[in-house]
């Protein structure tokens, strides 16, 4: 048979595509580079990391790629940050999945979001990887399951800016916030164990972040104990401020459901609800809402909280004449009746500031109930999951003034906000800083210099191109809040 | 041999002597009038505390007041634009060095202005710690000022200044044209008085 060699050079080039097509697997032994493979790495691969320890920062920004550890023996691929790398894993590309690695001693993040959506984070164990763990940063759609991880110094886990998530199954303790849903929509919590920590779950609004609101997550089911752990965040950060002994704090948050869960032994309250000027009383974001509105606290199994309150809440409790912190203390603006919020069995707990609060159901749930199948009995029983049922479309960040706002997001606002002290400088004092100099910020970020002794080094962003760091730098300059 | 290493390390000691006397009198024949014979300001002639202030940052405001970019409008600051008019920069520079010697005082006399120090600290920590350092001990790498020690008057004054364009406006003034755009974000009197008297808790 004779093919002509138009014939023979269609055939090649289709099963050249169909080469591509196929998603690859490829393999990295100790000794080798993570990121070397991501190099090689086409869109749809999958990465496999054996035992061994890497001492790396590995930046993920193809789609759909799979970054899987491999255990054997209980050996797991370790990546190691030795206290001078900033951070293990970050990832802007869609659909990003990453399993079973040990990630410690880093300065920043152990794996970081930077507007990549579905993404998914399973089977981690983390270990004092800095300012936060796992902290996907303005993604849609995404799952955060069965991690565990300790000593971080913000939040442990940080929904930050992102919708549609679920946190399931993690064990978050000795961290100064468990799990923190900041400026996120459409979120579940579920299933966790908050332990140990400073604050143990915490739904808020940051005032001047790009995303200015906070609403309908649910909190279920989860086991917040004992998050006794001094504040050791860096004094004069927004997390600072969070009183040792918090179970759950909801703070500017609506639409927020706290519910079946067993919150003891944390020491200055159980549940605290209050508006944007608990933790600081500067929260002059003219397009957030600062009060917590709807809030719903039903059926949560709640004692021997409130033992020691921390400071300005041992002065408030004095002041309600009690030397005891509360189960629930509705703060503020949030005791006030128009809110909207609710209460089960308001008479189970030791509360304050619910009188205006309303009733809310919450019916005995009997054995039939319990299966999947019960019919609705008025609770958040029958939600299965916030993340949606087709993947979001994956983020595209283009070469303009739109791509530079997803890279701000994505990238720069999980530690600077506009007006208040999050992990770096507000923006604010940049633009002061920087006036109009676009070309000096845009050159600073890849090559930062520790100037401030009371911060943290920032982490150099040559990984983005220039022309974005100069429209990047020309957005943050003219941010307004 | 060893008489002569002797000789020398007295010779030298003299020397060293010699030059603290003349910056102490530098100092005193030209700054204590006002600022007083330890550095430790006068809050009545608006004179702040220099103690705790850092060299880089007084040699850069005593060039300015003499290239006149310090000049605010206000009758202090003409007093001391005309203080110094006169003065070359060996004076200048053993003047800086005798306020560099004299021990830091970075507590302020009493409070006056009245304001709410817990958000006066949040005001900090948001605007002003980023540069001034945590503990408002200032950073030279930023050069930002040493913030301990002066008064609330003084504080106050200077930050009007800055926020109404009298400070910070002329293109040889770097850090002021920096600090004066910060000042324009936050303007609001009875604010500054909170971050003013938060900053003097500071100090104790």
């Amino acid at each position: 048979m004779k093919i002509k060699l138009s014939q023979a050079l269609s055939i090649f080039l289709l099963s050249l595509a169909s080469a591509m097509a196929q998603a690859a697997t490829l393999e990295v032994k100790e000794g080798e580079s993570i990121q070397a493979a991501l190099t090689k790495a086409k869109a749809g691969d999958t990465i496999k990391v054996y035992p061994g320890t890497y001492h790396e920062t590995v930046f993920v920004d193809k789609d759909d790629i799979s970054l899987i550890g491999v255990v054997e023996d209980g050996e797991w691929p370790h990546l190691d940050g030795e206290k001078i790398l900033n951070d293990a894993i970050l990832y802007s590309g869609n659909g990003f999945s990453v399993e079973w690695f040990k990630i410690t001693k880093y300065k920043g993040n152990a794996i970081m979001g930077q507007s990549g959506n579905n993404f998914s984070i399973r089977n981690n164990w983390v270990i004092d990887t800095g300012l936060y763990g796992i902290f996907p940063e303005f993604g849609h759609n995404g799952l955060i399951e069965n991690n565990i991880l300790s000593e971080i110094e913000d939040a442990a886990i940080y929904v930050g800016m992102s919708d549609y998530v679920d946190v399931r199954n993690n064990q978050v303790f000795d961290n100064v916030a468990g799990i923190e849903v900041e400026n996120s929509r459409h979120v579940l919590v579920e299933g966790n164990v908050a332990r140990n920590n400073t604050g143990g779950i915490l739904v808020f609004i940051t005032p001047g972040l790009p995303i200015k609101s906070s609403y309908d997550a649910v909190i279920r089911r989860n086991f917040v104990t004992n998050n006794n752990t001094p504040n050791f965040a860096i004094p004069g950060s927004l997390v600072a401020g969070i009183p040792s002994g918090t179970g759950i704090l909801v703070m500017s948050g609506d639409q927020v459901v706290i519910e079946d869960n067993i919150i003891t032994g944390n020491n200055t309250g159980g549940i605290i609800v209050t508006s944007g000027d608990f933790v600081t009383e500067v929260a002059s974001d003219k397009d957030s809402d600062p009060h917590s509105d709807n809030v719903e606290i039903r059926n949560n199994v709640m004692f021997d909280n409130g033992n020691d309150p921390d400071g300005e809440m041992k002065l408030l409790m004095l002041s309600k004449f009690s030397t005891k912190g509360p189960d629930i203390l509705a703060y503020q603006s949030a005791a006030d009746k128009e809110r909207g919020s609710c209460i089960s069995r308001r008479g189970a707990y030791r509360s304050y500031g619910l009188e205006e609060w309303a009733d809310c159901d919450a019916p005995t749930v009997r054995a039939a109930d319990a299966v999947a199948t019960a019919t609705d009995i008025g609770t958040s029983r029958q939600l299965t999951t916030k993340m949606l049922e087709a993947p979001a479309d994956p983020r595209v960040i283009t070469a303009d003034a739109g791509g530079a706002e997803v890279v701000y997001n994505g990238i720069c606002a999980g530690c600077h906000a506009y007006n208040v002290r999050l992990i770096g400088p507000p923006a604010l004092v940049i633009q002061a800083q920087y006036g109009d100099d676009v070309q000096a910020l845009a050159d600073y970020v890849a090559n930062p210099v520790k100037r401030r002794p009371d911060f943290p080094a920032m982490p150099p962003q040559g990984h983005v191109s220039e022309d974005m760091r100069l429209l990047v730098a020309e957005y943050m300059l003219g941010l307004e809040g | 041999m060893i008489r002569r290493v002797l000789l020398s390390t007295a010779v030298f000691s003299l020397l060293m002597i010699a030059v603290a006397a003349t910056a102490e009198d530098s100092y005193q024949v030209h700054c204590a009038q006002c600022h007083g014979i330890a550095g430790q300001g006068n809050n009545a002639l608006g004179a702040p505390n220099l103690t705790q202030l850092s060299a880089p940052y007084i040699r850069r405001q005593l060039e300015g007041f003499q290239a006149g970019w310090r000049e605010s409008d206000d009758s202090y600051t003409q007093t001391m634009m005309a203080a110094i008019a006169a003065l070359d920069a060996p004076v200048l520079a053993s003047a800086t060095s005798a306020i560099d010697a004299f021990p830091d005082k970075s507590h302020t006399t009493a409070a006056t202005h009245a304001g709410n120090k817990k958000r006066g600290k949040d005001l900090y920590n948001a605007y002003c710690s980023a540069c001034h350092g945590t503990n408002a001990v200032g950073n030279d790498a930023l050069g930002a000022p040493n913030l301990l020690g002066l008064s609330q008057d003084y504080l106050t004054r200077q930050y009007r200044h800055f926020a109404e364009g009298r400070r910070g406006g002329h293109s040889d003034d770097r850090y002021g044209q920096q600090m004066a755009r910060l000042a324009r974000a936050l303007k609001d009197p009875q604010l500054i008085d909170d971050v003013s008297s938060y900053v003097a808790t500071l100090a104790e």
